[in-house]
C-alpha cells in the first residue's frame, strides 16, 4: 500500500469514527480533561493537511463534511 | 542519630553489576532496587524518515526501526527518542523496545513513572534482593493523532546480550501506557528516531506541549 493510499485510508477510518461519536453524542473526555472527539477531528485535520493527501486528487469532500458535522457538535458542548 | 554505619546500609551500594544499584528507603518505595549512572549519551543511530505499522496486535507491531545491542560501548543503558503519532480514532499509543533475539521485552532503567514508563509490558528481572517486575512501555506525549516529539527513554540493556536484535515496537493503548490493544483501523507514524548508549533525560528538541 503507497503511503498516499495509507493515509487516506486512516482518514477514512478516523471519519468513521468521529461520525460514531458524533451520532451517540459523546461527552468523553481525555485524561487531561478536553473533549476527546477533539483530540480525533485534528488528527484526521493533520492528515488532510499532509501533501501527499491534498495534492493526491482524491475527492476529500466527505471528509471535510465529517470534520465540519463533528466540529459543530463539539461547538455545542 | 544516625550512625555513618546506618547511612551505607541506607544506600545500599552495589558496584561491579554494570552500573550502581541502589536502595533509596527514604522514597517510599525501600522494596525496589534502582540504578545510577552518569548521564551521557553516544550517537549510534539516526533515523529521520517516517516509517510506520497498523496498531493491529495487543503484543505490539514493529514500527521499522532496529539495531543490534553492543555490549562494548562502555554503557549498558540505550536511551532513545522519537517522533510519532496515532491516526485517529479509538485509542491512544505507547511504544518499547524489543528485543527479537530473546523474545522479550527490554525493561526501562525506570520502573513506574507516569507519562514515563508503563506496565502494558514488562520484563522481571534478577536483582540483589531477588526477581522484581519492571514496566517496559513509554507512553506517547504531546497531541496524540498529530505528530509529536516523545521523551527520551533510558532502557536498561544489562540483561541484554551482544549483538541481540532490538526493535522499537509500538501498539495501541489506554492512554496511559497501561494496556495495550489491537485495533487495526489505526497506524502508528514516526521519524526522527534517535538511538544511543548512555543515560538522556527530557523531551526531543523541537518539543510543543499541546496544553498538557
Amino acid at each position: 500500500m503507497s503511503l498516499k493510499d495509507q493515509y487516506i485510508t486512516d482518514i477514512t477510518n478516523g471519519c468513521n469514527y468521529i461520525d460514531e461519536q458524533v451520532a451517540a453524542k459523546t461527552t468523553e473526555k481525555t485524561p487531561y480533561g478536553t473533549w476527546k472527539i477533539q483530540e480525533a477531528v485534528d488528527g484526521v485535520k493533520f492528515q488532510l493537511a499532509i501533501d501527499e493527501v491534498k495534492n493526491s486528487g482524491v475527492d476529500l469532500s466527505a471528509f471535510n463534511t465529517s470534520v465540519s458535522n463533528a466540529e459543530a457538535y463539539i461547538a455545542t458542548l | 542519630m544516625t550512625s555513618h554505619a546506618q547511612k551505607l546500609g541506607n544506600l545500599m551500594l552495589h558496584g561491579g553489576d554494570r552500573g550502581i544499584q541502589f536502595r533509596d528507603n527514604k522514597s517510599g518505595r525501600s522494596d525496589r532496587i534502582s540504578s545510577l549512572v552518569s548521564p551521557h549519551w553516544a550517537r549510534r543511530h539516526n533515523y529521520e524518515g517516517q516509517t510506520s505499522a497498523s496498531a493491529s496486535s495487543a503484543n505490539g507491531n514493529y514500527l521499522g526501526r532496529s539495531f543490534n545491542y553492543q555490549t562494548n560501548m562502555e554503557s549498558p543503558y540505550v536511551s532513545i527518542t522519537l517522533q510519532g503519532y496515532i491516526s485517529s480514532g479509538t485509542y491512544y499509543w505507547s511504544w518499547a523496545l524489543w528485543n527479537g533475539t530473546q523474545s522479550h521485552f527490554v525493561p526501562l532503567a525506570v520502573h513506574d513513572m507516569p507519562n514515563y514508563s508503563k506496565n502494558a509490558k514488562t520484563r522481571n528481572i534478577s536483582t540483589i534482593q531477588g526477581t522484581q517486575t519492571m514496566n517496559c512501555v513509554v507512553p506517547y506525549i504531546g497531541a496524540v493523532h498529530n505528530t509529536s516529539s516523545q521523551s527520551w527513554a533510558t532502557f536498561d540493556c544489562r540483561n541484554e546480550s551482544d549483538g541481540d536484535a532490538l526493535y522499537i515496537y509500538g501498539a495501541a493503548d489506554n492512554g496511559t501506557g497501561a494496556t495495550w490493544y489491537s485495533n487495526s483501523s489505526q497506524t502508528i507514524y514516526i521519524r526522527e528516531v534517535l538511538i544511543g548508549y548512555g543515560f538522556v533525560t527530557g523531551s526531543q528538541y523541537d518539543h510543543i506541549m499541546h496544553g498538557q
